[in-house]
């Protein structure tokens, strides 16, 4: 866009940039190239090191002029409200890698409340602690990014924003507006059943992803193993595995194929539920009492596991209390929140729309005064 | 209130000036002493904007250069004042103490 100006030259500006919060970046961008190109001397095919130095070094001062304390922050990343004059901040936040952030967030989290474990010097309390830390650390890194969808319109939603704003990813609401054609034909019911797809497909698919690796870590490390980390009744700890349930190369190479023959399936058979449960002439996913018995059961499952009445389920178990059987809870009562909404909101198959930026971009920081 | 930030205002002081413009009449004003860097320049300029004591005026492209025009505001414009009798006090309160001293 600069007259005269080394292609590469830009490239390069940009790049640095790049140190520059996105908000600023699309304000200021243009300008300063322009003021480059007047500062340095003609045929220059990249900025000095001195010019780079100072675009990072005022690019980070600009970042945490403007980001949120300490405090604050993690307020908003659990889910609280932000003040007015962080909202450049938070659409920023919200795009790009907004789902790995949270998901950090969360990992660090496990850390800060596990790792101070590592120093207790009763090593069956030791081990437990951290054992359960990892189960958690494990899932959280399947849950948490899926998660971070909610998380991202639950925020968007506080803060009365747009929730389509910057969204995408398989997991996206979109709110039809209203009297149209789809709304006029679409019963609230199906509406639900195609929330209840989406549960059953998330819960399904945390299930099978994360209990590979926890039958893995069973396998190879059995002091990490669910072993030494089983809470029965009576006592803390209690060997009860001896490798019957998934030991084998074999075993876990199958359980290796059957993961992967699942994620390479798992979009289009939930394309196909999702459609189904849409489709005015079709059936409807059963509904009324159905994810609250689903999480009952998975609950269930998981007390015989724990409670060591079937102790070759123990793994798998430990995998449903801490993720399936709340993401199942928490998407069955979606569901039903869902139902008694007269507002028609559908769950859509992965849909990858663009980042719309927000309607002013007189500066960033004059957008919310 | 920082040299930089204090020499930025000064610049916009006599009229509105667009990035480069004030750069140079920062060097101008500091006798060649002051060189501000462009990210300095510009990351300078957002804090004033966002402290409200700088604003953008207009826009236009010259040979194909983006420019966009600042000038200060009335905050911006007292916020100069009050710096420069802060300075002139002080350059006033050390000249006679040198004075007495010699």
């Amino acid at each position: 866009m600069t007259a005269g100006r080394d292609p590469r030259y830009e490239r390069w500006v940009r790049f640095w940039l790049r140190a520059f919060p996105k908000r600023y970046r699309a304000v200021h961008t243009e300008e300063i190239l322009g003021t480059l190109a007047d500062v340095e001397p003609p045929g220059v095919t990249r900025p000095g090191a001195a010019t780079a130095v100072d675009l990072v070094r005022a690019g980070w001062a600009e970042r945490l002029r403007s980001r949120p304390p300490l405090w604050r922050w993690c307020w908003y990343r659990l889910g609280g409200k932000l003040p007015p004059q962080y909202r450049a901040w938070l659409l920023d936040d919200l795009q790009g890698w907004y789902r790995l952030r949270y998901t950090l967030f969360i990992e660090a989290l496990y850390g800060a409340i596990f790792l101070p474990y590592a120093t207790e010097p009763d090593p069956m309390v030791r081990r437990s602690v951290l054992g359960i830390g990892l189960v958690l650390a494990v899932v959280g890194l399947v849950t948490a990014p899926i998660g971070a969808g909610f998380q991202r319109r639950r925020i968007l939603r506080r803060h009365a924003l747009d929730e389509s704003f910057g969204q995408r990813g398989p997991f996206t609401l979109t709110t039809l507006p209203t009297g149209s054609a789809a709304t006029a034909w679409m019963p609230v019911k199906r509406v639900a059943g195609a929330a209840r797809a989406t549960a059953l497909f998330i819960a399904v698919g945390t299930a099978l992803v994360a209990s590979f690796p926890i039958n893995v870590i069973t396998f190879f490390a059995p002091n990490l193993g669910p072993e030494t980390i089983s809470i029965g009744p009576d006592t803390l700890v209690r060997t009860t595995l001896d490798h019957q349930w998934g030991t084998g190369v074999g075993a876990i190479a199958l359980a290796a194929a059957i993961l992967l023959v699942t994620a390479a399936l798992a979009p289009r058979w939930w394309r196909t539920m999702h459609d189904r449960a849409l489709a005015p002439q079709s059936t409807v996913l059963p509904t009324g009492a159905m994810p609250l018995l689903a999480a009952f059961g998975i609950m269930a499952w998981a007390a015989a596991g724990f409670f060591q009445l079937v102790p070759q389920i123990f793994p798998t178990s430990l995998l449903a209390v801490s993720g399936a059987g709340p993401a199942v809870l928490y998407l069955g009562l979606r569901a039903y929140a869902l139902e008694r909404r007269t507002g028609c909101q559908v769950p859509t198959p992965f849909t990858w729309r663009r980042a719309v930026p927000p309607a002013s971009f007189a500066s960033p920081s004059q957008r919310d005064d | 209130m920082r040299e930089a930030t204090y020499l930025i205002l000064t610049a916009l002081a006599a009229g509105e000036r667009h990035g480069y413009g004030i750069l140079r009449e920062v060097e101008e004003i500091s006798d060649g002493r002051v060189h501000l860097g462009t990210g300095t320049l510009y990351g300078a300029l957002e804090r004033l904007q966002h402290d409200g004591l700088v604003e953008a005026t207009r826009e236009e492209i010259v040979d194909g250069r983006a420019r966009r025009y600042y000038r200060l505001t009335g905050a911006g414009l007292r916020a100069l004042r009050d710096e420069v009798e802060r300075l002139a006090a002080n350059v006033a309160a050390a000249r006679l103490r040198l004075g007495g001293a010699s």
